[in-house]
């Protein structure tokens, strides 16, 4: 039922799509208001959606490397071998695509969450600076190492290698740390939207009776 | 949180590592399979001490089991989510299906069998299995969509008092 709002009640206290009160101070029907709070609520929903997607399958890719990649740069004729299976594209081709990528998505779903919800605003920002932080540490740890291993002539000891892979290793462990805190904290958020842009009636639900 | 969403999140998170490592696989694997027979020397050199079927035989199982789990903890409250982690599952099996019958014969011929056949025929199978990828690929992410969209549900669903249509508006 649309109803009009007259300028005598301009003012007025009027209940919203959600239950809640806000002050009414235009003109609009109702049902636009509930068109519109849907549209961002949907909006709020799909942009928490993109990052956890992303973060991951980032994690699923790292996992993946540290699983099946590392296990195997054992001794040089291994990254003699590595270096010569990879000619075409390499996995920092991948990450260097999807890292950014995940890192938009969650500056978009922060913008598109910065009001409703302080605490969700906050695990937002918590997993837009832990990824930062993935990438400062790709950058000053993994990199150079990157380099040792699949760049620099193979001219060291096997033993330095070993190191180096050990090292990588270890960084690899801080860094799907980080990246599992980042999937957590968008889960979460994700979880909270969902709660916060619920619809008032939601069908085909009989929990109530089945608990 | 309760045993419906953990159950759900958990599936969640694991059949989106699935995916993670799939993407990764048709990005950075499947390209550098051409140019045999000396790509395929270089991986079989390569993988020596562990290859890409050690990781998919855990998490792909694991994915199942608590897509199953979240599917007998889902059974009765909302019969839509329950459609959702059903057909969840019935395509995380299909991933398994067509690695069984599809990549594991290709499997064999590119990296244990006798690097005896013409590069051509070689490069065929290679790139056979990378379109075979892309299949099994949207099969998972399918199944990924299914599985967010459930939780979503849930997260409604089971929302305490004070989150149920929540009252944001305080916060502006």
């Amino acid at each position: 039922m649309k109803t009009e709002i007259s300028h005598s009640t301009q003012y007025a206290m009027l209940p919203d799509a959600s239950g809640r009160t806000e002050e009414y101070r235009g003109t609009r029907h109702t049902s636009d208001l509930g068109r519109e709070r849907s549209w961002k609520g949907t909006l709020r929903l799909a942009s928490s959606f993109l990052p956890l997607l992303l973060l991951s399958m980032l994690f699923g890719a790292s996992s993946f490397q540290l699983a099946v990649d590392a296990p195997n740069w054992t001794g040089v004729p291994a990254l003699e071998h590595y270096r010569a299976f990879y000619p075409v594209i390499n996995p920092g081709t991948f990450f260097q695509t999807l890292l950014p990528a995940a890192l938009l998505a969650l500056l978009a779903a922060l913008v598109c969450n910065w009001r409703p919800i302080p605490a969700t605003r906050w695990r937002l920002v918590g997993a837009l600076a832990d990824m930062i932080l993935v990438g400062v540490l790709t950058f000053t740890f993994h990199f150079p190492r990157n380099k040792i291993l699949f760049g620099d002539p193979l001219t060291r000891p096997e033993a330095y290698y070993h190191q180096v892979v050990t090292e990588w290793v270890a960084g690899d462990y801080v860094r799907l740390a980080m990246i599992l805190t980042a999937v957590a904290l968008v889960a979460v958020s994700m979880i909270r939207i969902a709660r916060d842009t619920a619809p008032r009636e939601l069908p085909d639900s009989n929990t109530s009776g089945a608990r | 949180m309760n045993l419906r969403m953990i159950s759900t999140a958990i599936a969640l998170a694991l059949s989106a590592m699935l995916l993670g490592a799939g993407v990764y696989e048709s990005v950075v694997v499947a390209p550098n399979l051409q140019g045999a027979p000396s790509s395929l020397e270089h991986a079989r050199g390569y993988y020596h001490a562990t290859n890409p079927g050690m990781f998919f035989r855990v998490l792909s199982p694991g994915t199942q089991i608590f897509l199953l789990l979240a599917l007998v903890c889902n059974w009765v409250p909302v019969p839509l989510t329950r459609w959702r982690l059903a057909a969840a599952l019935a395509l995380a099996i299909l991933g398994d299906v067509v690695t069984f019958k599809f990549h594991y014969p290709r499997n064999a011929i590119l990296f244990s069998g006798p690097l005896t056949w013409p590069a051509a025929d070689l490069d065929r199978v290679a790139r056979e299995w990378a379109l075979g990828n892309y299949l099994r690929i949207a099969v998972i992410l399918t199944a990924m969509v299914l599985v967010m969209v459930s939780v979503i549900r849930i997260a409604r669903d089971t929302a305490p008092g004070e989150q149920r249509y929540s009252s944001s508006s305080s916060a502006r």
